[in-house]
């Protein structure tokens, strides 16, 4: 039940946000330029959420970089992609607002904040399908490289990466390939470029943005955590906030923008909501599902409350961020030759080169028999080939081998040793071996969509993802079940505007980025479309509310 | 290669503070991330330690070998050498009578990250060892201070 109006309000604003990350920034950056007073309160001591921490690329169909280079592209043929993708789970008119909103959201970034771009080579997560575009047309945006030293003593409010903080563009990884050939890359001018304060992925959107803000001199209060709205005759006037150990009440004339991410860290929300555990989440331990809450104390109506946007992880133990075991993302290594990814039974049960978001599926799925996840826990299997031509996470080629990556001298030993069945191992790399040789994935179609070869190696012939697993030694490490984020919650109008359970807007009440019923449903359309639908439903939900 | 040297003066005599110096057990908790050490023998222990590199932290093994234990100039000088992570350096520890009543202590770490991605690691360690040094010098120099009352 949200809390009735204070006597006096300890702060007070017109707009509201809650979060700094891509939801968050734009829609205060909005909201001012719409003319209202805005605030925005961030739970942590550091700006940037999630985002900050993320690849930064934007999947924006239709966007002026690929108009100034000639590729065609439509909103038509965006919006059959999209809903071929979201399965139903989104309405058409949402996609068809994203799709719309998009390019026009971006440039508006472009012209009127630091923040800048450049098209990259990543093609739509399902290429094959009507409408997708391949990777030399791509739709995803990657930031270009930001100077920190730009925000002057508030660079210190920056959240930065553990994982991604290598200060280079999209361009220069695909030219330099650090994950088949790192040896390339300059590793003295990473260094030069952190040592002085360049920043790029998910940096590169939050930095600039942040940037935008003080430039504008939006009020951003760190280290005050939201815990309810306030409501007054069915309308949000404000929230009440932990700050220093008391709750203080934050009014809002115009409207409370719920920008504070999903819920991938409360352990009560996952198993009400989600079909499966995300055991290892990839975000920051910061989105606890406040924003859900203050959405169903303000009565809304949820959707996509069973989908997130899956990513499988590693540990590397005793590796902390934050206090906390660090969850490693892993998605090349999974697509590079001479590896695989096997469940219990040794068998393969996935193609291990799909897209993040598609091949966490199968690793939920149930045993009918048992009732267990059959295909947990799961194995990626690796030889000797790999280990001395890829990084396999920290593991670099040619170096030692790691404590924590289990090695044995043979598929029978490294099973014995994982405790997964031995027999079906062999016989699972057996067969994989002939597909290699034969180029032909037909248990799981590896290799056939363009989007598998991204990952892979390109120098590998025939097929950049397809690689033999045959020299020992062989190795092995635990798949585990990360994510980017939830991204069910409150269900919204086109606007941003949070509705109730009859489709009523709530007055004074917004949701944007994985704090909202995402317009992907269950699906991930192409690169940045995370980022891409944060930042345009906080861009609309900055201007809607301003306009209160 | 990320180095740094930090002084600080020890309101004790230099015997009380070379009794202190020259026992490892007593001081190795006051290192930031000490989590154990083990001796091999007189010259040789290894280390595990917990240490940040950026926004990150990891459990590092590191061997110490003391190449030099002069009583006599109060000095100590010692490598190091990663056992799990790519990594060598070095230290040393001075101790030099400034008075009856009071002792210099200087003590000096140098780090260098190996492997491919050592220059971009080195990068991260720079801006951690000096309060780590610092931090560890004081404490030292507070414990020796209490014991003499
Ligand atoms: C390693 C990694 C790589 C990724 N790469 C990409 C990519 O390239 N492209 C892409 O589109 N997506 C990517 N993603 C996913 C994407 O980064 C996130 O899904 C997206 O950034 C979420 O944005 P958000 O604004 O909704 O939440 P966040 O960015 O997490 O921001 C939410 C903010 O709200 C704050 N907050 C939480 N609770 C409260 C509260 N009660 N009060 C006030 N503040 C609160 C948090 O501290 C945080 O700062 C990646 C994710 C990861 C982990």
């Amino acid at each position: 039940m949200a809390i009735k109006k204070p006597g006096k309000w300890d702060l007070e604003t017109e707009v509201l946000v809650l979060g700094t990350g891509c939801a968050g920034l734009p829609a205060a950056i909005l909201a001012h330029d719409n003319g209202a007073k805005v605030m925005v309160l961030e739970r942590t001591a550091k700006v940037g959420g999630t985002t900050a921490v993320s690849g930064g690329g934007v999947w924006v169909p239709n966007n002026h970089l690929m108009k100034e280079k000639g590729i065609k592209d439509s909103k038509e043929a965006a919006m059959t992609y999209c809903k071929r993708l979201s399965g139903g789970k989104s309405s058409d008119e949402l996609i068809e607002k994203y799709l719309d909103v998009v390019p026009e959201m971006i440039q508006y970034m472009v012209d009127n904040t630091p923040i800048k771009f450049e098209i990259t080579e990543l093609s739509d997560y399902h290429p094959e399908f009507e409408g997708a575009h391949q990777g030399n047309e791509s739709r995803t945006l990657g930031p270009l490289l930001y100077d920190t030293n730009e925000l002057g003593d508030a660079k210190e409010n920056l959240r930065v990466s553990p994982t991604m903080s290598m200060p280079m563009t999209f361009s220069e990884s695909r030219q330099w390939k650090p994950t088949c050939t790192p040896e390339k890359v300059p590793w003295e001018k990473m260094g030069e470029r952190l040592a002085n304060g360049i920043t790029c992925w998910g940096g590169g959107v939050t930095a600039p943005l942040y940037k935008a803000c003080l430039d504008r001199k939006i009020e951003i209060v760190l280290n005050t955590r939201a815990i309810d709205v306030v409501m007054e005759d069915g309308k949000v006037i404000g929230v009440v906030a932990q700050q220093d150990g008391k709750d203080i009440c934050v009014g809002a004339s115009k409207g409370v923008i719920l920008a504070c991410g999903g819920f991938e860290w409360n352990e009560e929300l996952k198993t009400d909501f989600l079909p499966g555990p995300i055991t290892h989440p990839c975000s920051p331990p910061i989105n606890e599902g406040d924003a859900l809450k203050m959405g169903m104390s303000a009565g809304a109506a949820l959707g996509n409350m069973s989908e997130q946007w899956g990513w499988i992880s590693a540990i590397i133990p005793g590796e902390e961020s934050e206090g906390i075991q660090l969850n490693r993302g892993i998605i090349y290594e999974r697509s590079m030759p001479h590896c695989i990814i096997v469940n219990p039974k040794g068998k393969r049960f996935v193609n291990e080169s799909a897209a993040y978001n598609d091949m966490f599926k199968p690793f939920w799925e149930v045993d009918e028999n048992t009732l267990k996840f059959k295909n947990l826990p799961a194995w990626a299997i690796f030889d000797q080939q790999y280990k001395d031509k890829y990084p396999f996470l920290t593991a670099m080629p040619g170096e030692d081998v790691p404590e924590w990556l289990v090695q044995a001298d043979s598929l029978e030993e490294l099973a014995e040793k994982i405790n997964i069945d031995a027999a079906g191992l062999k016989e699972t790399v057996e067969k994989f071996n002939g597909y290699v040789k034969d180029n032909k994935d037909p248990d799981f179609a590896r290799g056939d969509s363009e989007y598998d070869l991204y990952w892979g190696d390109d120098r590998n012939e025939p097929c950049a993802c397809l690689g033999t697993l045959e020299k020992p030694v062989f190795y092995a490490c635990e798949m585990l079940l990360g994510s980017l984020g939830t991204k069910g919650g409150p269900k919204t109008t086109l606007d941003g505007q949070v509705i109730d359970a009859h489709g009523k807007p709530i007055t004074g009440l917004y949701a944007a980025g994985n704090a909202m019923a995402s317009v992907a449903g269950g699906s991930y359309f192409g690169g940045g479309a995370t980022i891409g639908s944060g930042m345009v439903f906080g861009y609309l939900a900055g201007i809607h509310a301003a306009k209160q | 290669m990320p180095v740094v040297e930090y002084k600080c003066i020890v309101k004790a005599p230099m015997e009380p503070v070379w009794g202190f110096v020259s026992v490892i057990e007593k001081w190795a908790p006051f290192l930031k991330g000490y989590e154990e050490h083990e001796e091999l023998n007189d010259k040789e222990s290894v280390w595990t330690l917990k240490g940040d590199v950026g926004v990150l932290s990891r459990t590092v093994k590191m061997k110490v070998t003391i190449t030099n234990w002069d009583d006599e100039a109060k000095r100590v000088e010692f490598e190091l050498d990663g056992i799990n992570e790519k990594a060598t350096g070095g230290g040393t520890f001075i101790a030099t009578s400034e008075s009856d009543s009071e002792t210099e202590l200087i003590f000096k770490l140098e780090i260098n990250a190996g492997g491919m991605i050592g220059p971009v690691v080195n990068v991260l360690l720079g801006p951690m060892l000096k309060p780590v040094a610092k931090e560890m010098a004081e404490k030292i120099k507070a414990r020796i201070e209490e014991l003499q009352g």
